[in-house]
C-alpha cells in the first residue's frame, strides 16, 4: 500500500470521525425538545423577531435542506454568526485559541520531561526509594484535578510569593518571557497531571522491556549498561506509550479549560462556558466541531509517530 | 593437551524466593577442552539453562552463585569484577538464545546489533562511546562504508545468509526463523569468540531447519577454532554433534561422559529414560517410554537423589546423598547408589529383577505403566 | 489472567456452576491478598471511610448543607459550631463535603457502571463473533474515542441541561470504549482456548457461552478498570462542577465548592482548598486500591491494541 496510501488512508479515516460527529452534533441540536428559536431567544421573546431568527437559521426549511446547508457551511470553514455578538464564529474562535494552544504545548513539553527520566530511573530502581518516591508523587498527580493544583500553585508563587502574575495572558508577540510567565503555572498544573499518566505508563511499559529476552542479550553482548538501556530499551519502551498519547490529549484539554478559569485567560474554555451559559448554539458547534478536528487530527499524527518508531510497520 | 578453556567447579546457583531459597544449580562440575563441543542435556527446569548464566553472571540479582572456580581460559570469573565480566561477555564468550524472535531486538536492524559487539569488542578503529553509539542509533544510522558494519556482514555470509548486504538492513521480525537464528550465530562470532554458549538453539526452529543450523554450528567449530556449550533437552541432537555429554536433572548432574559411551552404555536410569525417549526410524516400538512422575521441588530441596520419585529401582539408599562413580570409560560419571561399589550386591539383585541391561525399553513401559 | 482449564461438565448448569465457582474463589481471593500490604490496606481504609462518610451524611452532618445559619468566612478549627469553617455565604463546610461525597461518590460508581455493562456487552460480542459485527461496533468504539469528555460536555449540557443523569451520561459516555476494547481483548485471547470449543461440543448456546464462561475470565481485569476510572469519573465530575457544567447549582459538589472558594482564595483559601483535598483524598484513595487489584490480578498496564 505505501506510506503514502497509509496516510491518505488515515486522513480519510479521520475525516470520516469529524463528519460522524458533525452529524452527531446536527441531529442533537435539533433534537432538543421545542423550538430552537424559544430556546435562544426565550419563551417571551417577541413573535416577530422569533419568525426572523427562524428566517435566518433556516429553520422553515425541510430538515435535508438544513442538513446540506449546514454540512456546506462547515465544509467551507463557515459556522455562522455568533446570535451574542453577531461576529463570524469561525473569527471568534481564532482569535482565542492562542492561549489555548499555548498552555496546552508547554503543559505537554512539562508532562514529557517529567515523565520520560521519572518513569525510566522508577522502573531502573524498581522498589528502591527513588521508586517510592515517583511512584507515590504520580499518584498525587493522578488524584489530583489539574484546575486544583493550578490554584495551589497559584496561592504558593502569584500570592505568597508574587512571582508569577496571577490572572491574564500576553500575547507571545509581547515577547517570549512575559508569554511563558503568564501561561508557566496552569501550563504546569496541567503538565503534571498528564506526566503523572505519562509516567505510570513509562515505568510500567520500561518494566517490561527490561524483563524481555533482547535485553539480556544485550547484557550477554557485554555492552555498557546505560547503552542497554537507551539504546536497545529505551525505544521499545516508548513504542506502547506512543498509542496512549491520545488519551492524554483528551485529559489535557479537560485541563487547559479549567485552568484557564483558574487563570482568568481568556482563550477557547472561557469562550465555551460563556457560549453554554449565552446558549449562543453557533458558537458551541463550531467549537466543538474543531476540537474534534484537531482531536482527531492529533490522533492522526501520533498514529504516524508510531509507524516510524515501530519498525515492525512499514509500509 | 593444552589447559582447558573452560572448568567449572561445584557451582551452585540458588534463588530466594517468597517460599525459600530454590536451588537451580546443586553442586555441578564440568571440563570443557578447547575445540569441543559440550552438551548440557536435561528437561525443563533441570537447570541446564541457569547453569550456562551463571558462567557468564547472568542471572537475575535475586540469584546467588557460588561456586569453587569457574576457570574461564585460565581466569577465575567469580574473582572478577564487573567491568572485567563485561569485557569477556561478547568478546571471548559470545551467546546464542533459545528463542530468536525475542532475543534480537526488535528496533534494531541486524546487521546493527553485530557490529555494536564489532565495535565493542573488535579490533576495529570505531568509537563506541555512549554518545557516539545513541547518535548510531537515533540519529546518523551506522555508515554502510564503516568497518564494523562491513565485518557483520561479512559474518552474515559466514552463517550462510543469502543477500547479506540487503539482509543486514532488515529488522529481525523481517527474518525467518533460522534466518534470524543464524544472524544470532553471527552475533555471538562477531569479536571472535573462544567459547559459545548456546542455549537451546533449534528448540524454536522446525527440524529442518534445525539440522542446518546443526551442521552450521559444526563448521564454525572448524573454522573458528571456537568450543561450544551445547544446551538442549533433546538426546538426539546431542548424539549429533557433541563430543561430551553432561547430563542434568532437578540441577543435579546425574552423569556425564562421552557422548558414545552415555548414549551406548547408559548407567543412570534417568539416562535410560531420556534414550529410550529418542524416536529412531528403525524402531519396533509401539510406544515411546514415558517416565511418569513429577520433578521435585526446587524449592527446600530434600536430600537424597531428586529422580527416585521416578526411578523404576528406586530403594532405600536412594533418599541419602549419592557420590559419584567411575563409569564405564575413562571419564564416564554417575551418581546413582545403584553403581555404589559397595552396592555390588544390591546391583546384582536389580539386575536380575529388571534385567537393566538386556530389554530396558520394554522393562520401562512396563515400570511406566504399572506405577 | 490464568488460563487454567476449568472443568467441563455433561450438561450447561453444571458447567455453568463449576465455572462460577471455579472464578469466583480465585477472584474473592484475589481482592483478599489486596489487604495484605500497606498500599491496599491504605487505599481499603481511605474508600470505605469515605464511603461511610457519604452514606451517613445526613447522620453526621451537623448542619443543612444548603442552610445559610452561620457567619460567612469562618476559618476552620474557629468554632466548635463549624470544625471546617462556613463559606462565603457562612454555609457550613463539613456538611456541605459530606453531602458533596455523595455526589462524587454517587456519580462516579454510577457512570463507571454504566460504561463497564455497556462497554464490556460490546466488546464481547464484537469479540465473540468477529467479522463484520466486529467491524461495524469497533468503528463506532472509534467514533466515541474521538471525543473527549469534554466536547460530550458541551453537547449534553448545552442540549439538554444539567442533572446528574446528564453527567452519568457524559461521563458512561466516555468511557464506553475503553471497556469495550478491554472486553474484545480479553475474548479474542480465550476465544480459542479449548474449554470454549468443549462448551461449543455440548451444544451450548452462544449467550451461555459467553455468560458462562468467557465473562467470568475477564473478571480481573474489569475490575482494576472499573476501580481506576472510578477514581477518573470523580475527577472529571469535579471538573465539570467546577466549570459550572456539573449537576444543577442547588446540590453541593466538591467542584462547584472549589469553584465557588476561588474568587476568595488569596483571603480565605479553606474555601477552595477543603474540597479539594476531598477530591483529592478520595481519588487517591481509589487509585491505591486499583493499583492493588492490578498488582494482585496481574493485569498490565499498558497494551498494544
Amino acid at each position: 500500500m505505501g506510506l503514502r496510501g497509509y496516510v491518505l488512508k488515515r486522513i480519510a479515516h479521520a475525516l470520516l470521525v469529524v463528519y460522524l460527529v458533525t452529524t452527531v452534533l446536527f441531529i442533537g441540536i435539533r433534537s432538543v425538545p421545542g423550538d430552537p428559536a424559544v430556546l435562544i431567544l426565550g419563551r417571551d421573546a417577541d413573535p416577530a423577531a422569533m419568525q426572523e431568527l427562524r428566517e435566518s437559521l433556516g429553520l422553515n426549511e425541510p430538515i435535508y435542506v438544513q442538513y446540506v446547508r449546514w454540512m456546506s457551511g462547515i465544509m467551507r470553514g463557515d459556522f455562522g454568526n455568533s446570535l451574542f455578538t453577531n461576529q463570524p464564529v469561525t473569527d471568534t474562535i481564532f482569535g482565542l485559541v492562542e492561549p489555548t494552544i499555548s498552555i496546552a504545548i508547554v503543559a505537554m513539553i512539562i508532562a514529557i520531561f517529567i515523565a520520560i527520566p521519572a518513569g525510566i530511573i522508577s522502573a531502573v530502581r524498581q522498589y528502591s526509594i527513588e521508586d517510592d518516591i515517583v511512584t507515590f508523587v504520580s499518584f498525587i498527580g493522578l488524584s489530583q484535578p489539574s484546575f486544583f493544583t493550578g490554584i495551589l500553585l497559584l496561592l504558593i508563587f502569584a500570592g505568597h510569593f508574587q512571582l508569577l502574575p496571577a490572572f491574564g495572558y500576553n500575547p507571545i508577540s509581547e515577547g517570549i518571557l512575559p508569554w511563558l510567565s503568564s501561561i508557566i503555572l496552569p501550563a504546569t498544573a496541567a503538565g503534571i497531571s498528564s506526566g503523572a499518566v505519562l509516567m505510570r505508563m513509562v515505568r510500567s511499559s520500561m518494566l517490561d522491556v527490561l524483563n524481555e529476552d533482547y535485553m539480556r542479550t544485550a547484557e550477554a553482548k557485554g555492552l555498557d549498561k546505560n547503552l542497554i538501556l537507551f539504546k536497545h530499551g529505551l525505544q521499545n519502551a516508548l513504542i506502547p506509550v506512543l498509542t496512549l498519547g491520545g488519551l492524554l490529549f483528551g485529559a489535557l484539554l479537560g485541563g487547559t479549560v479549567t485552568l484557564e478559569i483558574v487563570f482568568g485567560i481568556n482563550g477557547i474554555g472561557r469562550l465555551v462556558i460563556q457560549s453554554i451559559s449565552r446558549r449562543d448554539f453557533p458558537v458551541i458547534q463550531g467549537v466543538v466541531i474543531i476540537i474534534a478536528f484537531v482531536f482527531v487530527m492529533l490522533n492522526l499524527v501520533v498514529d504516524l509517530l508510531y509507524t516510524a518508531i515501530n519498525p515492525k510497520i512499514r509500509y | 593437551m593444552t589447559e582447558p578453556i573452560l572448568e567449572v567447579k561445584n557451582l551452585t546457583t540458588s534463588f530466594s524466593t517468597d517460599e525459600g531459597e530454590l536451588i537451580a544449580v546443586d553442586d555441578v562440575s564440568f571440563t570443557i577442552d578447547r575445540g569441543e563441543i559440550f552438551g548440557i542435556v536435561g528437561e525443563s527446569g533441570s537447570g541446564k539453562s541457569v547453569t550456562a548464566l551463571s558462567i557468564l553472571q547472568l542471572i537475575d540479582s535475586t540469584g546467588q552463585i557460588d561456586a569453587d572456580e569457574i576457570l574461564f581460559d585460565g581466569e577465575d570469573l567469580l574473582s572478577a569484577s564487573d567491568e572485567e565480566i563485561r569485557q569477556i561477555r561478547g568478546s571471548k564468550m559470545g551467546m546464542i538464545f533459545q528463542n530468536p524472535s525475542t532475543s534480537l531486538n526488535p528496533v534494531l536492524t541486524v546487521g546493527e546489533q553485530i557490529a555494536e559487539v564489532v565495535r565493542h569488542h573488535g579490533d576495529v578503529d570505531e568509537s563506541d562511546s555512549f554518545w557516539r553509539e545513541m547518535g548510531r542509533k537515533y540519529v546518523t544510522g551506522t555508515s554502510t562504508q564503516s568497518p564494523s558494519w562491513k565485518r557483520a556482514v561479512s559474518l552474515l555470509e559466514k552463517v550462510g545468509i543469502p543477500a547479506p548486504e540487503e539482509r543486514a538492513k532488515d529488522y529481525p521480525h523481517q527474518l525467518s526463523g533460522g534466518m534470524k537464528q543464524r544472524a544470532m550465530i553471527a552475533q555471538a562470532l562477531a569479536a571472535d569468540p573462544e567459547l559459545i554458549i548456546a542455549d537451546e538453539p533449534t528448540t524454536a526452529l522446525d527440524v529442518t531447519i534445525e539440522a542446518q543450523i546443526l551442521a552450521e554450528l559444526e563448521n564454525l567449530r572448524e573454522e573458528f577454532d571456537v568450543s561450544i556449550i551445547f544446551i538442549t533437552h533433546d538426546l538426539g541432537v546431542i548424539r549429533e554433534i557433541c563430543d561430551n555429554v553432561t547430563v542434568m536433572y532437578a540441577g543435579e548432574v546425574m552423569e556425564a561422559g562421552d557422548v558414545r559411551t552415555i548414549i551406548e552404555d547408559p548407567w543412570h536410569p534417568y539416562t535410560q529414560d531420556l534414550i529410550a525417549c529418542i524416536p529412531r526410524l528403525s524402531d519396533d516400538r509401539e510406544w515411546l517410554t514415558v517416565s511418569e512422575g513429577n520433578v521435585p521441588s526446587l524449592v527446600n530441596k530434600e536430600p537424597g537423589c531428586p529422580y527416585r520419585y521416578r526411578c523404576d529401582y528406586e530403594f532405600g539408599e536412594c533418599t541419602t546423598e549419592s557420590e559419584k562413580f567411575a563409569g564405564s570409560s575413562a571419564n564416564h560419571q554417575v551418581k546413582c547408589h545403584l553403581h555404589d561399589p559397595e552396592h555390588d550386591e544390591q546391583l546384582a539383585t536389580m539386575e536380575r529383577e529388571s534385567g537393566l541391561y538386556d530389554s530396558q525399553s520394554t522393562d520401562s513401559i512396563d515400570g511406566g505403566v504399572s506405577q | 489472567m490464568s488460563h487454567e482449564k476449568p472443568p467441563t461438565g455433561r450438561f450447561q448448569g453444571v458447567v455453568q456452576y463449576t465455572q462460577t465457582v471455579w472464578n469466583d474463589s480465585i477472584a474473592l481471593d484475589r481482592i483478599r491478598e489486596t489487604t495484605t500490604h500497606r498500599k491496599g490496606q491504605l487505599g481499603f481504609l481511605t474508600v470505605v471511610g469515605i464511603a461511610l462518610l457519604a452514606v451517613f451524611a445526613p447522620i453526621v452532618a451537623p448542619h443543612d448543607p444548603q442552610a445559610i445559619d452561620g457567619t460567612p468566612f469562618i476559618a476552620p478549627g474557629m468554632t466548635g459550631e463549624h470544625i471546617l469553617g462556613t463559606d462565603s455565604y457562612g454555609r457550613d463546610i463539613f456538611s456541605r463535603l459530606l453531602y458533596g461525597g455523595r455526589i462524587s461518590l454517587v456519580i462516579g460508581i454510577g457512570a463507571t457502571g454504566v460504561a463497564a455493562v455497556v462497554g464490556t456487552i460490546i466488546g464481547v460480542i464484537s469479540g465473540y463473533y468477529g467479522g463484520l459485527v466486529d467491524d461495524v461496533l469497533m468503528r463506532f468504539i472509534d467514533a466515541l474515542w474521538a471525543l473527549p469528555w469534554l466536547v460530550l460536555a458541551i453537547l449534553i449540557i448545552s442540549i439538554f441541561g444539567r442533572s446528574i443523569t446528564n453527567v452519568i451520561l457524559i461521563i458512561s459516555i466516555a468511557y464506553i470504549d475503553d471497556f469495550a476494547r478491554i472486553g474484545r481483548g480479553e475474548v479474542l485471547a480465550i476465544r480459542e482456548e479449548e474449554y470454549i470449543l468443549a462448551a461449543k461440543n455440548i451444544g451450548l448456546g452462544d449467550l451461555s457461552i459467553m455468560s458462562g464462561t468467557v465473562l467470568p475470565n475477564m473478571v480481573g481485569p474489569i475490575i482494576v478498570q472499573f476501580t481506576i476510572f472510578t477514581a477518573r469519573a470523580i475527577l472529571v465530575e469535579s471538573a465539570l462542577s467546577f466549570l459550572g457544567l456539573g449537576v444543577s447549582p442547588a446540590t453541593p459538589t466538591w467542584g462547584m465548592m472549589l469553584g465557588d472558594g476561588r474568587d476568595y482564595i488569596m483571603d480565605a483559601w479553606h474555601i477552595a482548598i477543603l474540597p479539594g483535598l476531598a477530591i483529592v483524598i478520595t481519588t487517591l484513595g481509589i487509585n491505591l486500591y486499583g493499583d492493588a487489584l492490578r498488582d494482585s490480578f496481574d493485569v498490565k498496564q499498558t497494551r498494544e491494541d
